[in-house]
């Protein structure tokens, strides 16, 4: 029945610099816009009306919308909006609006929702006209875009993309009344030195702050020309939420801490050793100063505690009372707690609660499970879910789709310390070092290998002993984790959801790059025998191989990973002790035989990075 | 004193409250020992196991002859004989593993040998052996192993009780109800006679047999006739669960006794932390603490490490790593490997202020927590020079003989001073360098005490399991505690300056 919705046709056109969002000459594309279909939706209980159909949903952002009332939120499974009200507690319509929805704002002032579409690489420019959205822009990103937000005045808006590591600045033109065809120009496309997420403006909208979606890092950006001022280092990875606190002085960050020095021992494990959740509090004069210590002031609040943890906490918001309201994604939970961390109040609300979003007069939370397809309605001050909003009926799961909710249910390790997620976050990798039983004894920690493409890699961990992936996920389960034994249904559930897991895409994809160097890279690859371990078309082995690097007790034989998606990774070898691709060459003469020229060098390095 | 001698002697109080001694610990028949097999087949069998580890693991191992020949002595003079020729010119000539099965055997057939048990023997030898080694040594049954890795991890589990014996009425007596515990849950109490345990009378076990039937899973139960006399009874379902102990204590309790008070005085924003013990939840207790304090208007704190001698490398590296803003913890050198520890960022107390207080009994693992931390720059050390006790014992487990064995695997080796990042010194003396280390290592403190006051400190030793503050000294008498006095001292110049900084 919507079928009737087209792509938008989308006619680029040179333009002068505007004057609204004016910073130098850029191109500006200008988008004629199609009217597309759009009607109202229908009531729950009309079986023509598409969220009574049975599909996944996956709500993973949230708006807050006509001063309370109504709540949109972004599917990433469906790539629809659904419309709650709140009043009511129900879902009132529900929208195709793209292929998988990753993010969702509101623009100030009238009635422009944006939308980012990571799989289509596309932000989407949509019009709200009560329970009807319209989509009135389609405009290409940079690839993977994964979160937007707008700019206080509403002539702006940030989008940061994932695996391309762009943050894009936007200029909004809107039309009268915000109801005319719109214009969007890139003010700045900004390359990053990590892969982001989530992002906060602060100080009104004059700067940015931009998050790693895997590891610690922080970018400050200055909004007004788009110049990253400082790149900033938390001892932290997982990071899925920014906010500040009331008076904004203080920047609140929920991240992770893995310690490369604890062990995953079930005592350290139960006293949080190896894995910290928090929700760090900083001074945000000091994060803007890149000439400041970042951690003078801070402090990091316990979310979850030994006997009763809280695995990766995700979105922050502030109540009206001050309190710190956390998503605890991995426990099915949120948090409560006063800065003084004094209290914390805990309400069980299921499934995956990624986002929240404070209702208009601070009574109440909304939260979304991503998984479950839910909103949960959360008394604040008796911290109590008053109600559960279905978005709409589920099928029946999938094996793969049942993986995928244990892949990121913390229940599976210990107490509830972390999930499969918060190491391989998001199927990838925080990059940091651990110190499990992956090599057979404690004392040597190595890097957290992606699981992107993890199906067709095997053999398993860095010293390849592990030849079946369902052995690898109870050994993870049971000896990093050190949750109870899986179940074996459990543990084909989870192969299942990482089989579907594709390599990361290359930071620099082909279309993008230097054809020439690629294929002389290409080349110089074949002519040194690369291809002898790490061989195409995954570029790995199922050997092992001893390539002079040695870990701390001297082990030295290794199951190369696969190449693919390797210029997503900030470090590498199996201790992260070259920082860079060029460095596995120069530094660590990575099985250079005799001299490699600059030239080769660099090719070699542009053929890898297009892997 | 290794640091073994003084492990063993830290924890004797408490594996009483679970731990049988291990009399015989090689008494056991081994998993895939023949059934036949001799005494010096047996004797052979043992030796090289435990042989092997200690050349395979040991820092610094001697030679398998020269083991053989502490063993094969300490054999001999367990059986009396007086002595034996040529026994050191007859082990030096053995190289082939079945030399030593021949040489073991000849060393059974001793006529003197003989009368012994091979199990005794088996255990002089071993015990000879280890007496031998530098460093020491001990073998540790299974079934006190378990026991001891629940105690490092903080998670012993058992019913949180302290056994003695009341020899008049011929009963086990609950010695301490450890707070928090499975006992104080289920209503046990200081003083009272167990009387039955399930369905056995309690009358004339004793501790040992007692601990046995205390003993068991999690989650498992035990039911106690608990009283002062059996017909002033009562009964008491106590589920077995974990036993946690404190490693931090306070300078005083608060007012409703259930947590420590730690600030030196009511009116002081200066705070006292007692490490008892460095084990498997310090760094968790650390961080509670912390939040404790941040909202009791603490603003410096000192973190009292002396006496602290006990403790697993591993755990010490945590609470260095928790103490330190970055940096090198320490190296640790073994025979073939080096592994060096890096703190992250992540660390309690930033910001504050912190004095660690150290003593000549402040060794192993408090002692390298205190160089990770001073020669990092991150704290303030007060007090007397360290012990000096960088060796650091591990574990071995021993295939075969449902054994494991604790011997000298490494050394420590502080940080060096002069690769310090820059950006993490602070709270040190401004422009003052560190003072150099000891000849064996030792910390030596930033401020020490006199002379005078070093003799008061050793003649008070047993007082100050505790840090009490000025003027509320045990024996009530003033500058009782001379090291805090003087930390105190200067954590306020600390704070004084940090007030004119605008800090």
């Amino acid at each position: 029945m919507w079928g009737s919705l087209m792509a938008t046709d989308a006619i680029a056109i040179l333009r002068q610099p505007n004057t609204r969002c004016g910073i130098g000459a850029r191109v500006v594309v200008a988008l004629l816009l199609a009217a597309i279909a759009s009607r109202p939706g229908s009531a729950a209980d009309d079986p023509e009306s598409p969220f009574a159909s049975a599909r996944l949903r996956g709500p993973v952002a949230l708006v807050l919308a006509d001063a309370g009332k109504t709540l949109l939120t972004a599917n990433r499974r469906a790539g629809t909006i659904s419309i709650v009200d709140t009043t009511a507690g129900r879902v009132v319509a529900e929208v195709p609006v793209g292929k998988n929805l990753s993010a969702l704002a509101a623009v100030p002032g009238g009635r422009l929702l944006l939308a980012t579409d990571e799989a289509a690489h596309e932000l989407l420019l949509i019009d709200r006209n009560e329970n009807s959205l319209k989509t009135v822009a389609r405009w290409p990103v940079a690839q993977y875009p994964v979160s937007v937000r707008v700019s206080p005045d509403g002539e702006r808006c940030y989008v940061a993309s994932l695996w391309s590591r762009r943050l894009s600045i936007v200029c909004l033109e809107s039309g009268a009344e915000n109801t005319q065809p719109a214009e969007l120009s890139l003010v700045k496309s900004v390359s990053l030195p990590f892969a982001p997420r989530q992002q906060l403006l602060v100080e009104n909208g004059k700067r940015l702050l931009v998050a790693d979606s895997f590891a610690g890092k922080l970018a400050v950006v200055d909004t007004a020309s788009g110049e990253i001022e400082a790149i900033r280092q938390l001892p932290a990875h997982n990071i899925r939420g920014l906010a500040l606190n009331p008076d904004g002085s203080r920047l609140l960050v929920s991240h992770q801490i893995l310690n490369a020095l604890a062990r995953t021992t079930p005592d350290d494990v139960h006293w949080g050793m190896l894995m910290g959740n928090v929700v760090r509090s900083l001074k945000l004069a000091y994060v803007l100063d890149k000439e400041a210590d970042i951690l003078r002031g801070s402090l990091a609040h316990p979310v979850g505690e030994a006997g009763n943890a809280a695995a990766d906490p995700a979105t922050i918001a502030l109540t009206a009372g001050g309190e710190i309201a956390v998503a605890m994604s991995g426990v099915g939970e949120i948090g409560f707690f006063p800065d003084d961390d004094s209290t914390f109040r805990r309400v069980a609300v299921g499934g995956r609660p990624t986002e929240l979003v404070v209702s208009a007069d601070g009574s109440r939370v909304f939260v979304a499970d991503e998984l479950r397809d839910t909103i949960s309605f959360v008394d604040v001050k008796e911290a109590r879910r008053t109600a559960e909003i279905s978005l709409g009926p589920q099928p029946e799961l999938s094996l793969a789709d049942r993986g995928e909710r244990f892949f990121y249910d913390g229940h599976l390790s210990h107490d509830g310390w972390m999930s499969c997620h918060s190491c391989h976050t998001d199927g990838h990798s925080n990059g940091l070092l651990n110190d499990n039983l992956g090599d057979g004894g404690f004392g040597a920690p190595k890097r957290v290998l992606s699981l992107l493409g993890v199906g067709r890699t095997g053999p398993w961990a860095w010293n390849g002993e592990v030849a079946e992936l369902d052995a690898q996920i109870k050994k993870s389960i049971e000896t990093t984790m050190r949750g109870k034994k899986p179940k074996d249904d459990q543990v084909a559930a989870l192969a299942a959801f990482l089989r579907t897991l594709t390599s990361a895409p290359p930071l620099n994809p082909k279309s993008e790059s230097d054809q020439a160097a690629i294929t002389r890279g290409r080349e110089i690859f074949a002519e040194r025998q690369c291809g002898r371990c790490h061989t195409p078309p995954e570029y790995t082995s199922e050997a092992t191989y001893d390539v002079g690097l040695k870990d701390q007790f001297n082990y030295s034989k290794f199951n190369p990973p696969s190449l693919r998606g390797v210029s997503q990774r900030d470090a590498l070898f199996h201790d992260n002790r070259a920082a860079n691709l060029e460095e596995v060459f120069t530094r660590f003469t990575h099985q250079v035989d005799g001299e490699l020229p600059e030239k080769d060098l660099t090719d070699l390095v542009a053929f890898l990075r297009s892997l | 004193m290794t640091i073994q001698a003084i492990r063993t002697g830290f924890f004797a109080a408490v594996l009483l409250l679970a731990t049988p001694l291990a009399a015989d610990p090689l008494s056991a028949t081994a998993p895939g020992a023949p059934v036949e097999e001799g005494a010096g087949a047996a004797l052979a069998r043992e030796a090289q196991i435990v042989i092997d580890a200690i050349l395979e693991h040991h820092v610094d191992p001697p030679t398998r002859q020269e083991m053989w020949l502490a063993g094969a002595r300490a054999v001999l003079a367990y059986a009396g004989v007086v002595q034996h020729r040529g026994l050191s010119a007859e082990i030096s000539g053995l190289t082939a593993p079945d030399d030593f099965v021949a040489f073991a055997k000849r060393l059974c057939l001793i006529d003197e040998v003989r009368l012994k048990s091979p199990a005794a023997l088996r255990e002089a030898f071993i015990d000879g052996l280890l007496e031998a080694l530098p460093g020491g040594g001990r073998l540790i049954p299974q079934k006190e192993l378990i026991v001891q890795e629940q105690f490092e991890g903080n998670r012993y589990i058992g019913t949180g009780i302290a056994l003695t014996y009341d020899q008049e009425k011929k009963f086990p007596q609950i010695a301490q109800v450890i707070p928090g515990g499975p006992m104080e849950r289920a209503g046990g109490r200081h003083g009272d006679l167990i009387l039955r345990i399930d369905d056995r009378d309690a009358h004339g076990l004793n501790i040992q047999q007692m601990i046995d039937l205390l003993r068991g899973e999690e989650g498992s139960s035990v039911a106690l006739v608990v009283g002062e006399a059996v017909s002033n009874s009562r009964t008491l379902n106590v589920t077995r669960g974990p036993v946690v102990f404190e490693t931090i204590e306070g300078v005083r309790k608060a007012d409703d006794q259930s947590r420590w008070d730690f600030h030196i005085d009511a009116r002081s924003s200066i705070c006292c932390l007692k490490v008892v013990r460095i084990n498997g939840s310090a760094v968790h207790d650390l961080k509670k603490i912390e939040s404790q304090l941040r909202n009791s208007g603490a603003k410096a704190v000192i973190l009292d490490l002396r006496t602290v001698h006990e403790g697993e490398l591993h755990h010490a590296v945590l609470l260095a790593d928790a103490l330190l803003d970055g940096g090198l913890i320490g190296r640790v050198r073994g025979q073939a490997e080096v592994q060096e520890f890096r703190a992250d960022r992540d660390r309690v107390f930033r910001d504050w202020p912190v004095v660690l207080l150290v003593d000549r009994h402040t060794g192993g693992a408090g002692e390298w927590v205190a160089a990770a931390v001073q020669d990092n720059r991150a704290g303030i050390v007060v007090g007397e020079e360290s012990a000096g006790m960088f060796q650091v014992h591990s574990r071995v487990t021993l295939s075969g003989m449902d054994s494991a064995l604790t011997l000298n695997t490494g050394v420590f080796e502080r940080p060096d001073k002069r690769r310090v990042p820059a950006g993490y010194v602070q709270h040190s003396r401004a422009g003052a360098e560190a003072p150099p280390p000891g000849p064996k290592g030792q910390v030596t403190p930033d401020f020490s005490i006199s002379a005078g006051e070093r003799e008061l400190m050793a003649a008070r030793l047993p007082m100050l399991r505790r840090p009490f503050p000025p003027g509320a000294a045990p024996d009530g008498s003033p500058a009782s505690d001379p090291i805090l006095n003087l930390a105190v001292k200067v954590l306020k110049a600390r704070l004084n300056v940090g007030q004119s900084d605008g800090n």
